[in-house]
């Protein structure tokens, strides 16, 4: 804001914006309360008609600042957060003033649908994370229902069809960051609506380890910045998950069934989600062949294909030692390959998944091992000198590549 | 058309979305109060003093929820249900629940919430789809300070228009009038 309001050469100073802003918030609190105090009293038209006021003044501004084609982005964010909350305030007056006991789900339902356009057309960020956060809250509110995630996928494919012109756009690219990071964050949540229910502890992980796979595959189609944070999520998804796969006690229950009488409705949605999320990871794969798909994009989609061989694997006969040796051999595997990869190309995100995968792996083994405190400290301490030993390197190797630059 | 108009016609087509699914809510509500028919249900407080009170929100619960009913053939009792339940007048003039069922027929019936937990294959309980009921501030605060108007206030009931499925509350009475 003071960037945005400050008379050239001259800065606004900060105490005058926070006494603005504080005045501001004080005025309309008041107002707000001098007219909840007396709110009772009015008529019930009145009511009704006070409670449009609001979303009337704000699509008012929307439109004059969409007729005059004003750029500040202060007045953007401001006007198309202060729609998406009088769309609320509407909503929550009528209510009052009819006695209407609505649930959350629908609250949130609507007021997410009716506050996405606005926000879109006058591109605010701030009211784009508020819908997202609504349409995830929707879906974790219709969990016990079991199909909460087609709906909030089609909530999520308009939300992203209509913004992503925008994000696109080369002046958009930071904006493109927060909606990547909200997007991979909400869209983690709400999957948790759909998969949590599910009986069968397989279904869990494995959409969880393919989102998270599609996530990595998304962070290295070239997004730069936004890549970069999508690779960092994606990964620690990933070792979370894994480092779970990797002890015994995981595999002892791992089925795709459970015993309650919702099993059919729970495993059919279950398979579903499954398959909506590999129809995603497939569309990755075929963007990500067009910029050469290395090993560790393939592993990472083997982590996510894991829970899945795992489950068909323990239904054919395997022990859950098998498929524990199994899924350490495998995460081993994984953060060799993206320690070796990250040191070959400079690149900190592998280097550090790398690292905190391996280290996640050995010190989860001290959990379900019989080994002494000395040899548990001593791998600690050879782990610990490790990290340090990889920054001392790759500091040296950054300032000799730095030098050969320069020459 | 240009970009701007373009732009211009989008929000105002968001706007009339906007406005058109809060009006829709008002529509609703004013149908039920002009057409619906009025029905009194008895909370099961029988003094305002032992009304639940937060803000200006009082809290209802319903004699007829205390009741069990007969649960309709086909529903799996581990199901969230919604059903349909028939209101008759009481030959005490207070409203009852006649039989419950998944669609409604002909007469008065209400959409309820069947209660999980106290459910099973046979019988069931309910909610009905009417959880508070805003008052003024001065008299959220006589009821939260147990101070009623009247002495001896005996036996609260609510107002309710109900018409095709849907009810709408439309006030909540002591035996002296009205709360407000």
């Amino acid at each position: 804001m003071r960037a945005e309001y400050a008379i050239p050469g001259k800065e606004l100073p900060l105490g005058t914006v926070l006494r603005a802003l504080f005045g501001g918030a004080l005025l309309v609190g008041g107002l707000l309360l001098v007219l909840a105090h007396s709110w009772a009293d009015l008529g019930r038209s009145v009511r009704v008609g006070l409670s449009f006021l609001p979303l009337l003044a704000t699509l008012g501004l929307g439109f004059w600042i969409l007729a005059k084609d004003l750029r500040s982005i202060a007045l953007r964010e401001g006007v198309a957060l202060a729609n998406s909350l009088s769309v609320a305030l509407a909503l929550s007056l009528i209510s009052e003033v009819y006695n209407i006991s609505g649930n959350f789900a629908d609250f949130a339902l609507w007021w997410a649908l009716c506050s996405l356009p606005v926000a879109l057309l006058l591109e605010g960020a701030a009211a784009w994370v508020l819908f997202q956060i609504l349409a995830m809250l929707w879906a974790w509110n219709l969990r016990t229902q079991g199909w909460s995630l087609p709906g909030y996928l089609g909530l999520e494919l308009a939300s992203l069809v209509l913004c992503l012109p925008s994000v696109w756009t080369e002046k958009k690219r930071q904006l493109g960051t927060l909606l990547a990071v909200v997007f991979f964050l909400t869209f983690t949540g709400a999957l948790g609506a759909t998969v949590f229910p599910v009986e069968g502890t397989a279904w869990r992980f494995a959409a969880y380890s393919l989102w998270f796979g599609i996530a990595w595959l998304a962070g290295g189609l070239g997004f730069s910045r936004a890549g970069g944070y999508l690779r960092v999520l994606a990964s620690l998804g990933l070792v979370i998950i894994l480092v779970f796969l990797s002890f015994g006690d995981t595999w002892t229950h791992f089925y795709f069934h459970g015993r309650s009488p919702q099993v059919d409705n729970a495993s059919h949605t279950g398979c579903i989600v499954w398959l909506a999320l590999l129809g995603m990871a497939l569309f990755g794969i075929a963007g990500a062949r067009l910029r050469k798909l290395d090993l560790l994009a393939w592993l990472a989609l083997g982590a996510a294909l894991l829970p899945l061989v795992g489950a068909w694997l323990r239904l054919q006969g395997a022990s859950p030692l098998q498929l524990m040796i199994g899924a350490n051999l495998y995460g081993a595997l994984f953060a060799l390959e993206a320690l070796r990869s990250g040191l070959k190309e400079m690149d900190a995100i592998r280097i550090n998944f790398g690292g905190l995968l391996f280290s996640a792996l050995v010190v989860s083994r001290f959990f379900d091992s019989e080994l002494s405190y000395l040899l548990r400290g001593l791998v600690f301490i050879a782990l610990g000198l490790g990290f340090l030993g990889m920054n001392v390197w790759l500091k040296k190797r950054r300032s000799s590549l730095e030098k050969e630059g320069s020459r | 058309m240009n970009k701007r108009a373009l732009a211009l016609t989008a929000l105002v087509l968001a706007g009339v979305f906007q406005l058109a699914v809060v009006a829709s809510l008002v529509w609703k509500q004013e149908r039920l109060l002009s057409s619906g028919t009025e029905y009194r249900f008895r909370l099961i407080a029988d003094s305002p003093e032992a009304l639940v009170v937060r803000d200006r929100k009082v809290s209802l619960f319903f004699v007829v929820e205390k009741t069990t009913y007969a649960r309709p053939a086909r529903r799996d009792a581990a199901q969230t249900e919604e059903l349909y339940a028939k209101i008759v007048q009481g030959s005490d003039g207070y409203a009852r629940i006649e039989t419950l069922r998944e669609s409604p027929g002909a007469g008065d019936w209400l959409k309820v919430e069947c209660l999980r937990g106290f459910s099973n294959n046979e019988e069931l309980r309910i909610r009905l789809p009417f959880r508070s009921y805003y008052v003024s501030e001065g008299t959220a605060k006589r009821l939260a300070d147990g101070k009623s108007r009247s002495e001896t206030p005996t036996g609260l009931y609510a107002t309710v228009r109900v018409r095709a499925g849907e009810g709408t509350l439309t006030g909540l009475w002591t035996s002296d009038g009205p709360l407000r």
